[in-house]
């Protein structure tokens, strides 16, 4: 296991140092190694697929861009993870067409508490279920609960107050609940 | 733990954190398009800054190197006999600069020609310095001898004011690389389009022969415009590789054979007719492609007793005057194919050029030049195939320069 971190921990020197010199195959070599985590996250910051996709995109030329300021303290997925949500919030500010609330939202708040929720829920599914969030609940959603930030931070990154970075997760939480009521999708059943 | 994520949120942190997804293959695709653009553009950006320092160069120095020398008409003759010093040691580093053996006048000399070159201030000065001295000048340097009249004469002999072209045939080794970009980013697979990494991958290409001359027009002593003519010859390897039938322009079928200078149909004697998808394997081919470049340059002329040099930077403009691919079939005979024409090479190309030449005077009128040089192409040699070729060398030659 030790060893296994070892090699990891060179290769990804190695990528680094190749990236910083512009190398193809060492940008290629790391495009293909955190692709795929990387549109997770993106599709859980993005309206659709599509705009999913041109994160990742953009995220990955300012990656490329800006290698030569890792430094290497931190651990580079960590980094590339950093970049990859900061080009979501930059796309988000410059789109930021804001709606109070969803169709969605009112459509769910009328549904009540998920007690009784079936399983056979996939992973789409629920990402879809943050897609159709409103932009700033999704932005406010993920930054609490995947990122791990405070409210106090969230509200500085978004340019909202801390009582509406507040409010807003709590609306993204009963929607999601209840979108889960909805579409009769469980709560418990999905299996790592 | 956060309040917030011991329901609906820890949920969602629990299943959807080391979330994964295959993103499509056109992003990489549009990924390395994008970056190929950027390391076009910062290569431009890197070569205008050094073709600016360079023309920066050649336009700051004349200026600070004493251009009061050679204004005869400011000369005096009653400054130049109020005092006259004898037995000064006087050498002369280059056209403008002088040097002094005694410390305290060459304080005095430097500072009056370097700070006010056109003023009467330091016509005096020189005169008191020269005012006794036999001051002969030659092709390199400058000597003393014994009772010059006056200080007027240095002025009207300047050793490059009767020098206005200047010749050098060379011969160059390059080493040649060229820098591909993929014209379809977003279509198809690596399988499906041969690529800049197929090409890449496939080809080497062997040190390219140059040899030609180069005219220069002094414009002012410093300075000269730089023209010529030089012929390159350049070659490929291929490695063996499988040619696929496809339907040509004229709507027949032919295996195509690939490079990144262009393509060629084939279809050979012994085999029978191709459909779309049938192959061939094909040995290692040679190409070897002709230009004539013709450079038009800003050069810098620095002396340094002997030696000189002369960084030069400009553009180019090339023909590709003879192009040849040889290939072999190997499951058809052994059959030997040539072709004289490639498929979307172009004739033509333009380009920027670069240079430093250090040059050793082996007398008046003859020097011994060293030069190392860059070239580096602006438009592609291809159109229409799947990726654009811009073709880059560094060169080191020796030559030959004629002064007259």
């Amino acid at each position: 296991m030790h060893d296994k971190k070892v090699i990891l921990m060179v290769s990804d020197q190695l990528l680094v140092e190749g990236c910083k010199a512009g190398d193809r195959t060492s940008q290629f070599r790391l495009y293909d190694l955190y692709a795929r985590k990387m549109m997770g996250i993106c599709l859980r910051y993005s309206q659709s697929r599509t705009d999913a996709e041109d994160i990742l995109q953009e995220g990955f030329l300012r990656i490329f861009k800006y290698m030569h300021d890792f430094k290497g303290h931190g651990s580079l997925e960590g980094w590339i993870r950093a970049v990859i949500v900061n080009c979501a919030l930059s796309r988000y500010k410059n789109n930021a067409r804001l709606p109070k609330t969803t169709a969605i939202l009112e459509e769910s708040l009328q549904i009540g508490s998920a007690e009784n929720i079936e399983e056979n829920i996939n992973y789409k599914k629920m990402i879809e279920l943050i897609q159709n969030l409103s932009p700033v609940y999704r932005m406010v959603f993920n930054l609490f609960v995947f990122e791990g930030y405070k409210h106090r931070e969230i509200a500085r990154i978004l340019n909202i107050s801390e009582g509406t970075s507040k409010s807003n997760l709590s609306s993204a939480r009963m929607i999601l609940r209840n979108q889960l009521v909805i579409r009769e999708l469980t709560f418990d059943g999905l299996a790592l | 733990m956060n309040k917030f994520r011991d329901d609906i949120g820890q949920y969602y942190f629990n299943h959807l954190a080391k979330y994964e997804e295959e993103p499509v293959a056109t992003i990489w695709k549009n990924i390395e398009f994008s970056l190929d653009q950027n390391v076009r553009k910062n290569q431009a950006k890197a070569f205008f800054k050094i073709a600016m320092s360079i023309i920066s160069f050649c336009f700051i120095l004349p200026f600070s190197t004493g251009d009061g020398l050679v204004n005869e008409k400011r000369v005096d003759a009653n400054n130049i006999s109020g005092s006259r010093t004898n037995n000064i040691p006087v050498e002369m580093k280059s056209h403008y600069s002088i040097r002094y053996q005694q410390p305290e006048r060459q304080q005095v000399l430097i500072s009056a020609v370097m700070t006010s070159p056109r003023s009467c201030i330091d016509i005096p000065v020189l005169a008191q310095t020269f005012s006794s001295q036999n001051i002969k000048l030659n092709p390199i340097g400058l000597s003393i001898n014994s009772n010059y009249p006056s200080y007027e004469k240095l002025q009207v002999e300047s050793p490059s004011a009767q020098t206005h072209w200047v010749l050098s045939p060379f011969t160059s080794l390059d080493i040649s690389h060229y820098r591909l970009v993929n014209r379809h980013p977003t279509i198809g697979s690596s399988t499906a389009v041969e690529n800049r990494s197929v090409f890449l991958r496939r080809e080497k290409q062997d040190p390219t022969f140059s040899a030609g001359f180069l005219l220069t027009r002094l414009v002012k002593e410093n300075i000269g415009i730089q023209t010529g003519i030089i012929y390159s010859r350049q070659e490929i390897k291929i490695d063996a590789h499988t040619a696929l039938a496809v339907k040509t322009d004229q709507m027949e079928v032919a295996y195509k054979l690939n490079t990144s200078t262009g393509y060629v149909y084939l279809s050979p004697t012994t085999n029978n007719v191709p459909v779309v998808g049938d192959s061939i394997t094909l040995a290692e081919s040679q190409h070897k492609l002709e230009y004539l470049t013709i450079p038009l340059t800003v050069e810098l002329n620095k002396d340094f007793g002997r030696w000189s040099l002369k960084p030069a930077v400009g553009f180019t403009a090339n023909f590709i005057t003879r192009a040849l691919l040889e290939t072999e079939v190997e499951n058809a005979g052994d059959e030997k194919v040539y072709f004289t024409h490639l498929k979307g090479l172009k004739k033509f190309y333009a380009g920027a050029t670069t240079s430093v030449r250090v040059g050793y005077a082996i007398n008046k009128r003859l020097s011994l030049d060293i030069i190392t040089s860059a070239r580096y192409a602006f438009t592609s040699i291809t159109r229409k195939t799947e990726v654009a070729n811009y073709p880059v060398s560094f060169g080191i030659a020796t030559g030959l320069s004629f002064k007259f």
